[in-house]
C-alpha cells in the first residue's frame, strides 16, 4: 500500500512537470486566463506536493557501478567528508590528468581518513589503535547497528507513507523504521543498536533524527566507532529528476568526536534491482 | 606434481581501494600484499557475508594442503550474475588475492582464473573489476572536449 502511495506521488511529480511544459500559449484572452489558472493550479500543487517521493530501490556504486547515471565523480565517491569531495573535484581537473585511478583513490582515502581522525577525541584514538577488525561483531553474523546500516553499500528499499518510512535492507544491514507522524523520541529508553528515529520534511529534503544508539562499529572501512547514546541527523535530498538521492550524515558523539562528523554520499534510483537474501555463516578466520 | 603452488608478492596493487563490501579485510588478511595460488576446488559455498571456495593445493613437497578463499557475499555475486554452483569440485583455478595475516591457508580473492582461462572477479566488494571499470570511465571522461 505504501509503495502504491509513493508511486502515485512519483507519477504526480511527472504530471506536474508535464503541466509546466504544456502551459497554453497567448492565443486569446480566454486562453490566457485558462493558462494562468492552470499555472496557479500547478504552483499550488507543487506547494502541496513538496514531499519528495523516495519510495523504491536505491543503490550505490558498489552494487550498480555500471549504471549510466553515475558521473565520474560518483565513481570515486565514498562515505566522504565534504572536504574530501572538494579534493575529488580538484583531482578530476585537467591539470591532474597525469594521476591514475589508483592514485586518485589513494589520495581520497588518505584525505578522508585524515579528515575523520582529526575529529577524534583522545578516547577514540585510543580505542581505534587497540581495535582489531577481527573483533567485528558482524563477522559472527550480528546485524549492523543504525550508523553502519546508514553508511552501508548495499541497496535499500524505501517504503514511504504519511506515518512512517521503512528502509528495508539486505545481508547484515538492519531494517529501520522512521516515524513521520510527529511523535518525539521516547523518554528514558535504553540505548539500542538501531536507536529511535523520527523524521520530517524540510522542503524537498527528508530529515531523519536518530538518538539512543548503542556503542557499535559505525563504519568498519573507515574504522569509525560510536559510543553509547550517540545520535545522528540524515538529510536526504532528491534530485529534480527524482533519480539521485544525496545523503548528508551527521554523527554527534562527544565521546568519540570533538565535533559532529559529516559524511556524504549519493545513491541512484534502480527500480530494476531487487533486495536479495541468503543465510549468514560466521567468519572465523579459520576453516 | 599436479598443482603448482606459486606465491607472488605483487606489492600494494589495489591496496588503495576505499570501500569494502561488508568487512574490513584487515580482520583476517594482509591488505597490502597479494599472492597467487593454484588449486583444485573441493567446494563452493555461496553464503553471506562472504562466499567461500575450499580447494586443495599441492605444495612444493608434493603434499596436499587444504585452503579456503573468501570473496564477496553471495547476494552481490548473484547480482553480478554468479550462480550457486559457479565453481564445481574438480575445477582447477588460479587465485590472486590477499594472504592470511596469521599465516593460515586462507586467501581473500580478487581475481580467479577459471579452467578455460577466463578471469572472473567477485572478490570482497568486487574491487578488482570495479577499478578496471573506473579506469575505463576515467579515460573516457578525460577525452571529453571542453570539460
Amino acid at each position: 500500500m505504501a509503495l502504491i502511495w509513493a508511486e502515485s506521488r512519483r507519477r504526480s511529480l511527472v504530471a506536474r512537470q508535464s503541466i509546466g511544459m504544456r502551459r497554453p500559449g497567448a492565443h486569446a484572452i480566454l486562453g490566457m486566463v485558462i493558462g494562468v489558472c492552470l499555472l496557479m493550479t500547478a504552483r499550488v500543487s507543487v506547494a502541496q506536493e513538496a514531499v519528495p517521493s523516495l519510495a523504491g530501490i536505491w543503490s550505490t556504486t558498489v552494487t550498480a557501478i555500471e549504471h549510466p547515471d553515475w558521473t565520474i565523480a560518483d565513481l570515486f565517491a565514498c562515505n566522504c567528508t565534504p572536504e574530501t569531495y572538494e579534493l575529488l573535484e580538484e583531482l578530476l581537473r585537467p591539470e591532474n590528468d597525469h594521476l591514475s585511478a589508483e592514485e586518485i583513490q589513494q589520495a581520497l582515502r588518505d584525505h578522508n581518513q585524515t579528515a575523520i581522525r582529526n575529529l577524534f577525541t583522545d578516547v577514540a584514538r585510543e580505542y581505534v589503535s587497540a581495535y582489531d577488525h577481527a573483533d567485528d561483531p558482524s563477522i559472527q553474523c550480528e546485524y549492523f547497528g543504525a550508523f553502519r546500516t546508514i553508511l552501508h553499500n548495499d541497496p535499500v528499499r524505501v517504503e514511504q507513507n504519511e506515518e512512517r518510512i521503512v528502509i528495508r535492507t539486505e545481508d547484515m544491514a538492519s531494517d529501520r523504521i522512521i516515524y513521520m507522524d510527529g511523535r518525539g523520541h521516547p523518554d528514558d529508553e535504553p540505548s539500542s543498536p538501531l536507536g529511535h528515529s523520527i523524521g520530517w520534511y524540510e522542503g524537498s529534503t527528508l530529515v531523519v533524527e536518530t538518538v539512543n544508539v548503542a556503542a557499535n562499529v559505525a563504519e568498519d572501512g573507515l574504522n569509525i566507532h560510536n559510543a553509547d547514546d550517540a545520535s545522528s541527523i540524515e538529510r536526504y535530498t532528491l534530485s529534480e529528476d527524482g533519480r539521485r538521492l544525496h545523503m548528508q550524515f551527521i554523527l554527534t558523539d562527544p565521546v568519540m568526536f570533538r565535533e559532529p562528523l559529516v559524511l556524504e554520499r549519493t545513491r541512484i534510483f534502480t527500480p530494476d534491482v531487487d533486495l536479495l537474501d541468503a543465510p549468514c555463516e560466521s567468519i572465523s578466520g579459520q576453516f | 606434481m599436479l598443482d603448482k603452488h606459486v606465491t607472488v608478492v605483487l606489492g600494494a596493487l589495489l591496496a588503495s581501494m576505499p570501500v569494502a563490501a561488508h568487512h574490513n579485510p584487515a580482520a583476517h588478511y594482509i591488505v597490502d600484499e597479494r599472492v597467487e595460488i593454484e588449486g583444485v576446488v573441493t567446494e563452493f559455498r555461496g553464503v553471506n557475508p562472504h562466499s567461500r571456495i575450499y580447494f586443495d593445493v599441492t605444495n612444493d613437497q608434493g603434499e596436499t594442503e587444504s585452503w579456503m578463499a573468501e570473496g564477496d557475499s553471495i547476494i552481490n555475486l548473484r547480482r553480478a550474475g554468479w550462480t550457486d554452483d559457479e565453481f564445481k569440485p574438480g575445477d582447477r583455478i588460479r587465485i590472486l588475492g590477499r594472504p592470511s595475516r596469521t599465516g593460515q591457508n586462507l586467501i581473500e580473492w580478487t581475481f580467479i582464473t577459471q579452467p578455460d582461462g577466463t578471469e572472473v572477479g567477485g572478490g570482497n566488494g568486487q574491487l578488482g573489476e570495479r577499478l578496471r571499470y573506473i579506469k575505463t570511465r576515467l579515460a573516457e571522461y578525460r577525452q571529453q572536449p571542453g570539460r
